[in-house]
């Protein structure tokens, strides 16, 4: 069954290793406030487009996080990593020029540093920005605190809960993924949402 | 206040809900060392399980195996005779 539109969470995020436990940690932490966490890498397609996918994906989401923190020089090739600023447009765009639905569109800016966005990105003032400081634990309270409030009548743990809730996942992530023949370091986006999901379904709140 | 319902996953994976759900463990922090204790109570039914299902087989395989013994001295008797 396909996400609903008021459960999709964009994920503008960069794909590089270095980013990969804070991407795994925003990934739990949207699943385990009751939404579906969506990216660019949910598809293996390699007939679609990428921008065409990530603009599909826009469309079928209310919600979009986007972390802008490394958007910084790339150290291979000197050059500025533009993908999550242009699609922090993209979804900007949508909310501006879309239909009513889209009009509703909200999103979260994260970043190392709270204002360190002025430096280079200043025209995105006004957004809730927040920083995780490169850390899984403040970026699950940074997405836990803004879902929370785009789900009032639920009531979820607080951020330091649901880091505690995400430590115990990762501490059985391994035996979870051998028991299904499946290394952690070989999971798909789409493997890994799904032991996420079991686990979440195993051990509620 | 409700409580939240967990949402199906986006992505494309072979690993079905069951699958990923039955292969989860419960983890707790203990109190006294701070560490993370993993139950395995689930898993350990699960090699319960399997080792019965190997049981039956080589059971089975037993099965076999004495037949063919029975039968082997069913050719030793016929050739002792000879």
């Amino acid at each position: 069954m396909p996400a609903k539109y008021q459960d999709s969470v964009f994920l503008n995020v960069p794909f590089d290793t270095t980013y990969a436990r804070l991407f795994d940690a925003l990934v739990f932490a949207v699943h385990d406030c009751g939404f579906v966490a969506r990216s660019a890498l949910e598809i293996d397609d390699s007939g679609q487009a990428r921008v065409q996918k990530i603009l599909d994906i826009i469309e079928q989401s209310k919600y979009g996080i986007h972390d802008i923190s490394r958007a910084g020089i790339d150290r291979q090739t000197g050059l500025a990593r533009f993908n999550m600023p242009l699609e922090l447009g993209f979804f900007l765009g949508a909310m501006r020029y879309g239909t009513n639905k889209h009009r509703q569109k909200r999103c979260l800016v994260l970043d190392r540093e709270r204002y360190r966005y002025r430096n280079f990105c200043s025209d995105i003032a006004g957004q809730d920005i927040r920083a995780h400081a490169n850390n899984p634990r403040d970026a699950i309270r940074a997405i836990r605190d803004w879902l929370s409030t785009h789900r009032a009548a639920v009531q979820m743990p607080g951020g330091k809960a649901m880091f505690d809730r995400y430590e115990r996942f990762r501490a059985q992530l391994k035996v979870q993924a051998k028991y299904l023949q499946l290394e952690v370091d070989e999971l798909t986006f789409g493997d890994y949402t799904k032991l996420v999901v079991g686990w979440l379904t195993k051990n509620p709140w | 206040m409700t409580k939240r319902t967990i949402k199906s996953a986006a992505g494309e994976s072979r690993v079905s809900l069951h699958d990923a759900t039955s292969a989860a463990r419960v983890v707790y922090r203990d109190g006294t060392t701070g560490r993370f204790v993993i139950l395995e109570r689930d898993l350990a039914g699960r090699i319960r399980g399997r080792a019965s299902a190997a049981d039956s087989v080589k059971g089975t395989f037993r099965e076999r195996k004495d037949s063919a013994a029975s039968h082997s001295g069913s050719l030793r008797g016929s050739s002792k005779k000879k």
